[in-house]
Order: structure tokens, then C-alpha cells, then sequence
């Protein structure tokens, strides 16, 4: 046991003597009997629809789907079929999403446990205000999932692709709209979050998650720029929208402090910056965190930030991160996006 | 004609198991989420998973360690549901007033501001101090679940331990005696 261990358990050892809980003590909501008759509701159902799955399995296999498959060019392609990785390549991306729902992809971040597409209007001059995100965890990856077995609380949606498929009872994030959880792999599970003013959401979510690939061939992330690697950070991920995009680099993999270099169109300087000498004949604003460097070419901005602020330090300082900002290039035309590059960080 | 359902063994054993360790379930649940009403709801949402999946807890090799892992679990996904109405309604900020060491309930008052004090400690992290310190359970253990590796569950430690001390204050040399 090292130092802050011992501090803790020190710290903590009040809480030890408490002992357990009387219970069920007067005025404690906990029911044996309430869970023992919703336990078996729940069997019930996972009973039935084991049963109902073999059934129409074998009815599909024996008489529908050789029909349908000898007349019907079947378009997509089973998201179940690739093992989920246990972590992802930051630099690839392994989801593809096509519109669906009224919903269609805006943005995509990638990283070491989950990649998450972000989602807008399909038709944004049309007056709707639909937004939302797909988020795919690498195998076992979803924060809080224990072990092979696990599962979301929610009632059952109807499967995705053959998967199990649960409605959250709420968006894990908070908010409005509603989520659509379904396992796309053995062990890995993916979500789709979506709100909007479309009074039929859930279908709309379902359609979402129906129009996700996972077995495609992974895509490399391109970005508007390259950049050398800093010594000693790690790749965690990284961002794409239409106006650029950033990679986020961190001094483990673990979670924790991000360094974040990118180049966006028409960035400003955050509320607090100060105008500091100019970076590579570029003006250049910084605070505490972050540095932004402005007229970089094409309307382009390079930001770079670290979160949270006070972590600055495990990068170096603010002078190191004004560095790296200046060690980013932009491509010849970053206002193109034929022409942004794999690999940026070389 | 009324048919009456007998309880098959498997459900009275579920009912005996569930009844012995009601005491230590709800402990964990309060330590974890800090309130009597929340603790009762983790515990009822974790015995209720529990039910249909009691023939391979009974069956594990350490059927105590199963249900541990549905209650954090439980936890964590709660927590997360009620993300945004914590943020919107926040909470007090202030703790129970400090005991006096000369109090005749300094033990009790003691364990009442640790307690509000490891409520204001981020979800995760406060998951982590319980089942560290409270259960002493080994960190492969601790990162297996709450979802994370072993080398998080440290830093979550150390995150946590410095939340906990930033929620007491001076409180966690004056009033719990330590450093």
C-alpha cells in the first residue's frame, strides 16, 4: 500500500465502523417479493423471445430467405459479422453511417475505446432541428459494463440487424430525445441518441442504427494538416467536421489531460486570450491553456488546447503548447476536403 | 379456481440469500450514492436483475462478488440517468456542521460528513474509494468493475482522494484526525 492508499484508507476509516444497514428497516422501499415478481417477468420475456428468435430462425432459414435472397439484391451487409476489437486505432475510423432517419452525419471523433459520429439535419434548409450522435464502444468499453453478460437497463427494441436492442429510459447524456442501445458485436455494445422536433423518434433512431456499418473497411482519419508528433504524447483520438479538424494527444492512454492541435475554419481567439509574439508570421493569441493562431491560410485558424486548463503543466507549459501549434502545416487547399491527408501526424 | 404458485427451490434460496446480505447491499449502495431513498431503489433495481440470473450467481465462485458487481453497476448506470438533473438542480454545498471531538456522538456526527463529503466526490471515483477502502477489494477487481484498467482505478484514486479532501477542507486534519 503506498502513501495516498494509506491516506485514503486513514481517511475513510469512520465509514468502516458504520456496519450494514438494518434492513429491511421501517420506512426502506426494498422488496424481495416485488423483485422476485419483476424477475420473473423479466424471464418471462427472455424466454419468449429466445423461443420466438429460434422460431424464426429456422423459418427464415427454411423457407423465407433462400426466397428471398435467390429475387432480392440485399443492399447492406450484417453489422454482427466482425469481432470487436477491445480497443480502437485512433487514426482509423471504423464506423460508417449514411443518412437515415432524416439524419445524417456531421462530424466524427475517433478514439482508443469509442468513435462517435455526430449527427445533423439531413435536409438543414428544410426547418428541421434534429441532432444526435451514434457512439460505438470497443468491446467490453461502455463505462459501467461488467463483464460478457452485461447488458443496458431499458425495455427491449426490436433488434438491430438480428442484435438485441434496448430503449434507455432516458439519454445517458441527459437531455431530451431519445437512445437506442444495441449490441454490435459480441461484448461491445453501440448507441444511437437522437432529439428533435419528429414525433416519431424512435423509429427514426432505429432507422439510424439500422443504417450503421461496422464491416466495412475501416477508413483512415483525414485532416487538413500534419504536424510531428511531440515527444512523449500519445495519439487519443481525433475530430472531423466539415470546417477541419484536431487530434487529441495525452501522456498515457488513459484517460486524463488532452493536448488538443487542430486546424478550423474561422476559428477565434477564446474570451481570455492575449495577443503574444506571432507564430511562424502568423498573429497569435494565448491564455492560461490555450493558443490560437490566426490568418494561417485559407481562412484557417490553428488551435491548440489542453484540457482540463490546469493541466498545462504536464505538457510542457503554454510555451510548448505554442510550439506545437506552430509546428502545424496546413495543406495546400485545407478549404478542400479531397484534399486533407491521412496519416497527419508524421 | 385460484391456482396458488408454489416457490420453486431456486426462488427460496433467491429470497434467503437476498435477505441475509439485505444489510451489506444497502451499505454499499449508500456508501456509493449517499442517500437512504437512492441506496433503496439501487438495491431493489439490483435484486430484481438479479432474479433471472440467480442460478449463475449461486453458481459463481464468489456469488457475494456477483451481486457487488450488479449493485455498482446499478450505481453507475443510475448515475448516469440522473446526470442531468443533478446539474440542474445541483445540490448544497454546504456539509453537516463539524463535530466537536468532545461530543458524546463525535463518531456518529464524524461518519455523517464523511459521508456528505464522499457524496460530492465525482461518481466514479467515489465508486472507486468505496470499494478500495470500504470492501477492500484489489484494484484488478475494482477495474473490473467499474469498467476501466488498473492503471485508471489509480488515478481515479488519487483524483478521488483529492476531491474528498477538497469537499472537507481543513476538515480532514481537524476533524478526522489525520496528517
Amino acid at each position: 500500500m503506498d502513501e495516498t492508499e494509506r491516506d485514503a484508507a486513514e481517511l475513510l476509516a469512520p465509514l468502516r465502523d458504520a456496519g450494514p444497514i438494518p434492513g429491511p428497516a421501517p420506512g426502506s422501499s426494498v422488496s424481495i417479493e416485488r423483485a422476485v415478481r419483476a424477475g420473473r417477468r423479466r424471464k418471462q420475456v427472455w424466454t419468449a423471445a429466445g423461443s420466438a428468435a429460434v422460431v424464426l430462425v429456422v423459418v427464415l432459414t427454411v423457407g423465407v430467405l433462400p426466397g428471398l435472397l435467390r429475387g432480392i439484391d440485399t443492399g447492406r451487409i450484417d453489422t454482427a459479422g466482425r469481432p470487436a476489437p477491445d480497443a480502437f486505432n485512433p487514426m482509423w475510423q471504423v464506423v460508417q453511417v449514411g443518412s437515415a432517419g432524416g439524419y445524417a452525419p456531421v462530424g466524427y471523433e475517433t478514439g482508443r475505446y469509442r468513435q462517435v459520429v455526430e449527427l445533423g439535419d439531413e435536409k438543414p434548409d428544410e426547418g428541421a432541428t434534429g441532432s444526435g450522435t451514434i457512439t460505438v464502444y470497443a468491446q467490453g468499453r461502455v463505462p459501467g459494463q461488467l463483464g460478457p453478460d452485461w447488458e443496458p437497463l431499458g425495455d427491449r427494441a426490436p433488434d438491430v440487424y438480428g442484435r438485441p436492442a434496448f430503449w434507455l429510459p432516458a439519454p445517458r447524456s441527459g437531455g431530451d430525445g431519445v437512445e437506442l442501445a444495441w449490441r454490435w458485436s459480441a461484448d461491445a455494445w453501440a448507441f444511437v441518441h437522437i432529439s428533435g422536433t419528429f414525433p416519431d423518434l424512435r423509429d427514426r433512431a432505429h432507422r439510424v442504427a439500422q443504417s450503421v456499418t461496422t464491416d466495412g473497411e475501416e477508413q483512415p482519419v483525414r485532416l487538413p494538416f500534419t504536424l510531428p508528433r511531440p515527444d512523449g504524447l500519445t495519439v487519443l483520438g481525433t475530430r472531423t467536421g466539415a470546417d477541419g479538424g484536431s487530434v487529441l494527444f495525452g501522456t498515457s492512454v488513459e484517460e486524463g489531460a488532452t493536448l488538443e492541435v487542430g486546424a478550423r475554419l474561422g476559428a477565434e481567439p477564446g474570451p481570455g486570450e492575449q495577443p503574444i509574439a506571432d507564430i511562424g508570421g502568423h498573429p497569435a493569441t494565448a491564455d492560461g491553456s490555450r493558443v490560437t493562431v490566426r490568418e494561417v491560410g485559407a481562412g484557417f485558424s490553428v488551435v491548440a488546447e489542453v484540457e482540463p486548463a490546469d493541466a498545462v503543466a504536464q505538457f510542457g507549459g503554454i510555451e510548448r503548447v505554442a510550439a506545437v501549434a506552430g509546428s502545424v502545416q496546413l495543406v495546400d487547399a485545407p478549404g478542400d476536403r479531397a484534399g486533407w491527408v491521412p496519416d497527419p501526424v508524421r | 379456481m385460484r391456482t396458488v404458485r408454489t416457490a420453486s427451490l431456486e426462488e427460496r434460496q433467491f429470497t434467503e440469500y437476498v435477505a441475509g446480505r439485505l444489510p451489506q447491499l444497502r451499505r454499499t449502495a449508500l456508501l456509493l450514492c449517499g442517500d437512504h431513498h437512492r441506496a433503496d431503489d439501487i438495491v431493489q433495481i439490483a435484486i430484481t436483475r438479479l432474479y433471472p440470473r440467480w442460478r449463475r450467481a449461486r453458481d459463481a465462485q464468489d456469488t457475494d462478488a456477483y451481486v457487488r458487481a450488479i449493485v455498482v453497476r446499478s450505481f453507475l448506470n443510475e448515475q448516469r440517468r440522473r446526470w442531468a438533473t443533478v446539474w440542474l438542480v445541483g445540490s448544497s454545498t454546504e456539509l453537516p456542521s463539524v463535530p466537536s471531538l468532545t461530543s458524546a456522538d463525535a463518531d456518529v456526527d464524524t461518519r455523517e460528513v464523511l459521508r456528505a463529503a464522499l457524496d460530492r466526490v465525482p461518481p466514479k471515483q467515489r465508486a472507486v474509494l468505496v470499494l478500495r477502502f470500504l470492501h477492500d477489494l484489489p484494484v484488478g477487481e475494482v477495474a473490473e468493475l467499474v469498467g476501466c484498467s488498473e492503471a485508471s482505478v489509480k488515478s481515479l484514486t488519487v483524483r478521488g482522494l483529492a476531491a474528498l479532501r477538497r469537499v472537507l477542507g481543513s476538515r480532514a486534519s481537524e476533524t478526522m484526525g489525520t496528517e
